[in-house]
């Protein structure tokens, strides 16, 4: 025990020791970085939807879908918030729209056609996709009537904040250098193009880093809410709940009898567990099953 | 839950010549990921915060516990952010600026490739 709390002593120590303050300066550096690395993917992104090959196969097939959009009848009809609503952004945009069934909207065995609609086909599968992306979307709307323009700006707004709250975080643990090639590489890595299109990514994203931030500021109200929100956000949400848990590990082994000055204030965590008692009461109150949503996942 | 863990990693690197490219179940690009995501968590806690280490293990082996298959699995490895610090942290501070602007624009040129595939509603993650 006395040999894991020296190594965690010297990570910690090591890891501080080019820690600064983040500079208004640098902020703004990253904020150009990121916007510059989105616009370019965007661009991209257009640019291959003008002179690519539709998979009508996997659009008919493999997906899904909330609307079907003029693109499918017309492939030249090419509309910019359509480009970026696939595969799992179709059930979110449907959850925003539509909630979530009753068990007797369940979808039963409906005959089989292409493309399916969600409101149609296999509605229980819903279930499988947690609600808080969809309620965030639902809410960017009342700015955004258009589902697919509320759900592409929502995840934009909300990735670009998580990459500027994670480079400040990372300027007190490591320094601005570390801060900006770490925010950078993040948001280049090639399937960072998920912080730029309507799925769950920036919003977790989002509620994880500041689930770190909060931790080590000893802010246990707000590392519940994060958690707990983060929990709803999507089935491996479950994830979050490891950062405190890990943190206080690592706590109580570098300064045994940390816990003890944690106390009362620690219990503000609980309030963690408040997201995901309403959705499973939600859930309850739809099907009559509060863990439907394990059903249909098949876990 | 363990039956999925050991078809997700032991399974999959024997089958993986015989895998697709990219896939909706089935894919080496996912496996790829897995592999790389894996070896840099292990070199990550030689430099990480050990919560840090704790954090992005739970992310990558969250979905390998819980589903048959790797489907998405290089879409849900994403919030795995301290993954990304490694490499920082690793290279000295002298020689980062041309190491990972080569290195994020090498990044970006995948990721173009992605988001070509995905507007054109090819399989992505």
């Amino acid at each position: 025990m006395e040999r894991l709390r020296i190594q965690t002593q010297r990570f910690h120590d090591s890891f501080r020791s080019s820690a600064e303050q983040p500079t208004w300066r640098g902020l703004a550096i990253v904020t150009l970085a990121v916007i510059l690395i989105k616009l370019v993917v965007v661009a991209a992104g257009v640019c291959a939807a003008h002179h690519g090959t539709l998979s009508r196969r996997d659009y008919e097939q493999n997906s899904h879908h909330h609307k079907l959009i003029s693109r499918w009848q017309d492939p030249q009809d090419i509309r910019f918030f359509d480009l970026w609503v696939a595969s799992d952004a179709q059930w979110y945009n449907a959850i925003a729209e539509q909630g979530y069934p009753t068990r007797e909207q369940f979808d039963t065995g409906s005959p089989v056609y292409n493309p399916k609609l969600i409101a149609e086909k296999d509605t229980q599968l819903k279930y499988a996709f947690f609600p808080l992306w969809g309620l965030t979307i639902r809410a960017m709307q009342t700015l955004f009537s258009d589902v697919h323009a509320a759900g592409f700006i929502a995840a934009n707004i909300l990735s670009l904040a998580a990459l500027l709250i994670l480079y400040g975080f990372m300027c007190h643990r490591a320094g601005p250098q570390t801060a900006f090639w770490t925010v950078v590489l993040y948001v280049a890595s090639p399937f960072g193009l998920f912080l730029h299109v309507p799925f769950t990514e920036s919003l977790f994203l989002l509620l994880a880093v500041l689930t770190f931030v909060a931790c080590e500021r000893g802010s246990w109200w707000l590392t519940g809410v994060c958690v707990g929100l983060g929990v709803v956000t999507r089935p491996n949400g479950i994830a979050m709940s490891v950062i405190p848990a890990a943190f206080v590990f690592v706590e109580v082994i570098r300064q045994p009898g940390w816990l003890r000055g944690q106390f009362p204030r620690a219990l503000g965590i609980l309030v963690a567990v408040v997201p995901l008692a309403l959705f499973l009461w939600h859930n309850a109150a739809q099907t009559g099953n509060a863990y439907v949503f394990a059903e249909v996942i098949n876990w | 839950m363990w039956a999925n863990l050991w078809h997700n990693t032991y399974e999959t690197a024997l089958s993986y010549s015989g895998l697709p490219w990219h896939g909706f179940h089935r894919s080496q690009l996912d496996f790829t990921v897995l592999a790389l995501s894996s070896l840099v968590w292990l070199v990550g806690l030689r430099v990480l915060p050990l919560h840090y280490s704790i954090y992005s293990l739970a992310i990558l082996t969250i979905p390998l516990l819980t589903k048959g298959d790797l489907m998405s699995f290089s879409r849900y490895a994403l919030p795995a952010w301290p993954l990304f610090l490694v490499p920082v942290l690793m290279v000295r501070e002298t020689f980062r600026a041309w190491t990972f602007a080569v290195l994020s624009i090498l990044f970006l040129f995948f990721q173009i490739l992605n988001v070509s595939e995905f507007v054109n509603w090819h399989w992505v993650g």
